[in-house]
């Protein structure tokens, strides 16, 4: 096995709440894996237990292909940034990051050089002398994204890592994760589409403690059979022109994208099908907005909800 | 690739020996370092030293007016003999009425001769150390878990290894509080005692400082142990003074009122049972009660560690 992360049949029960209803996930290593699910669907939950922070009544949990979380074995190469824990308000930010980078293993001769590197990445290298109660709540993010890098784990589980941090930072963050180690696993539970898409090449969607879907973003996006024309008004109007295009294209119109999308064939690429598209979309005064390999994530995944719904009632 | 040839190899080796002892040294290092910046528990060590200083204040004042009135009757000069003042004291009915009234008769006995200085701080350490430790300590762990600080320290060390460092570090924290209350009281002696004699006081206020200690900790297990079994951090404080309140209680029934065995053994099981052998300077009755004592604390936080250790964080 090669697998960063393998849930089976996890149970986890708040009472009489079940968050987690025999989940089931796999991420394998080296992977960027989105986990996407609504409030309350279980993503904190499952990274928690992962992570030995909650017990489980039921399942199994395997961090990297040895067994459930212990410290003894797993200190130091799996990292979480947990949602909502606080920092200790009067160390200084350095101090923070040498105090966890020595608990977690990194030798003490070493333990400064890699607070600096997670205080560059995370542009808080200018505060390293500030007490964590000065930080304002970006840069106090930044330092609990800081501690998650320190060291280069080789799992990472970042829970809502962009929350809180402003466009630009968001950016910096992403180039932290893309720039990752070809080694490292990096699990990210995020309610944003557009950043599972863009980091994420596997996703899993959650609803209700169980598993929903699990696959390669590019195959739930139907990345290289769809094109996705992005227009104003009168789309639906052009649908009629437009699907004799093709031969064995299936064209439809996704309402919540404003969306005409048109899947193809295997012998057909994506330039083909623009090629013969557009021009027709144009001549018939369409205002195309935004021409996208497959369809949106996030019209994937509210189908995928929705289509879930009435199990849960 | 296998999990070995994945770590970073800044890394330290996992099953490192003695990293257990590591882990419990660098939290505790930290939890003193945090507990002397932190403003509250500033103030309560600074409250319980003012609390020392008058209450020595008050008892300068009256011994003073022994001693004068003892030492003149004796033809002797305080400033000239300040050694003598101890063995003088100790012969004046009025002042073993005193000590009597403070220490009791048992007590009275095993302090017999000790520097005046010596058994008034034992008394207000043994009076005030419960309550501080109490005060200060038992929020400790519960307020880490309920503000979830505790999530980024579990991924790295494990919950025992925490738990004892955050007791080390109380217990340090604790020493030098009462380091500090001895030095205030021997410089106010230093200052407004005649017949102050700077090393049999230093000597004894030393004493008592490490017997209050072992004494602190008997309640710092149970503070440990208590912090433990909640996460709010409020409820743990007053869970640990009812606790305090109720080995109290248990303590004036056995020895005060009905004498009866099973009060007896039920004091044994608390501190407050074995205080005894910390006045004496009989090794034969001193270090049992300070072997008792240290493993009463153990037993109280294992004991609330039993809870701690299965418990979601």
């Amino acid at each position: 096995m090669n697998t960063a992360l393998k849930l089976q049949g996890i149970v986890k029960r708040y009472g009489k709440n079940i968050a987690l209803d025999r989940l089931d996930l796999v991420v394998p290593r080296g992977a960027v894996f989105g986990l996407v699910g609504s409030n309350g669907a279980g993503k904190t939950t499952a990274m928690s237990v992962s992570a030995g922070l909650l017990r489980h009544e039921a399942g199994r949990v395997s961090l990297l292909d040895e067994g459930p979380f212990n410290p003894a074995l797993h200190a130091g190469r799996v990292a979480l940034l947990p949602q909502d824990a606080r920092l200790p308000p009067h160390l200084r930010v350095e101090q923070v990051l040498r105090f966890y980078g020595r608990l977690q293993g990194i030798p003490g001769r070493l333990v400064a050089g890699a607070a600096e590197k997670a205080l560059a990445w995370t542009n808080l290298a200018g505060k390293r002398r500030a007490e964590v109660c000065e930080l304002s709540h970006g840069m106090y993010r930044r330092l609990t994204i800081a501690q998650a890098f320190l060291g280069d784990p080789e799992f990472i589980m970042l829970d809502e890592p962009m929350s809180g941090l402003d466009p630009r930072e968001q950016v910096r963050i992403r180039e932290v994760i893309l720039g990752k180690e070809q080694n490292q696993t990096i699990l990210i539970s995020s309610h944003r589409m557009a950043d599972i898409e863009s980091l994420c090449t596997e996703v899993a969607f959650i609803e209700s403690g169980r598993l929903i879907r699990q696959d390669a973003i590019s195959r739930i996006t139907l990345m290289h059979s769809t094109v996705s024309y992005i227009v104003g008004a009168g789309a639906p109007g052009v649908l009629e022109h437009v699907r004799n295009l093709l031969e064995q294209a299936e064209w439809w119109f996704e309402p919540r994208a404003s969306a005409l999308c048109v899947r193809f064939p295997d012998t057909m690429r994506a330039e083909e099908v623009n090629r013969k598209v557009i021009p027709v979309l144009l001549q018939h005064g369409l205002e195309l907005r935004e021409v996208r390999q497959g369809v949106s994530l996030e019209d994937e995944y509210m189908k995928m909800v929705e289509s879930h719904a009435p199990q849960k009632r | 690739m296998n999990a070995q040839a994945c770590r970073p190899p800044e890394i330290e080796p996992r099953n490192m020996p003695g990293k257990w002892a590591r882990d419990i040294f660098l939290v505790a290092c930290n939890e003193l370092a945090d507990s002397i910046r932190s403003r509250r528990t500033l103030m309560l060590v600074f409250l319980y030293a003012a609390l020392i200083v008058f209450a020595g204040w008050m008892m300068i004042r009256f011994i003073e007016s022994i001693s004068i009135r003892m030492l003149t009757e004796l033809g002797l000069s305080s400033y000239e003999d300040a050694d003598a003042l101890a063995p003088v004291l100790w012969k004046s009915a009025e002042y073993q009425r005193l000590t009597r009234g403070f220490l009791g008769k048992d007590l009275q006995e095993s302090a017999a001769g000790m520097h005046p200085f010596g058994w008034i701080f034992g008394v207000m350490a043994f009076t005030l150390t419960p309550i501080l430790v109490m005060w200060t300590s038992a929020a400790r762990l519960a307020e880490d878990v309920g503000n979830r600080a505790v999530r980024f320290l579990a991924v790295r060390t494990s919950r025992l290894s925490w738990c004892l460092g955050k007791y080390a570090g109380q217990a340090a924290q604790l020493l030098l509080a009462l380091l500090a209350g001895g030095v205030c009281m021997w410089v106010l002696g230093l200052l407004y005692m005649p017949g102050f004699s700077p090393a049999a006081s230093a000597g004894a206020i030393f004493r008592m400082t490490l017997a209050s200690w072992i004494w602190g900790l008997g309640f710092l297990g149970m503070a440990a142990g208590v912090s433990q079994i909640t996460a709010r951090h409020h409820l743990a404080t007053a869970m640990g003074t009812i606790a305090l309140v109720a080995v109290y209680v248990i303590h004036v029934l056995s020895d005060k009122i009905t004498r009866h065995d099973a009060w007896k053994l039920m004091d044994n099981l608390f501190p407050t049972g074995h205080y005894r052998g910390l006045w004496s300077l009989e090794p034969a009755c001193l270090l049992p009660s300070v072997v008792i004592i240290c493993a009463l604390s153990l037993l109280y936080l294992f004991a609330g560690h039993l809870f701690f250790s299965r418990r979601d964080l």
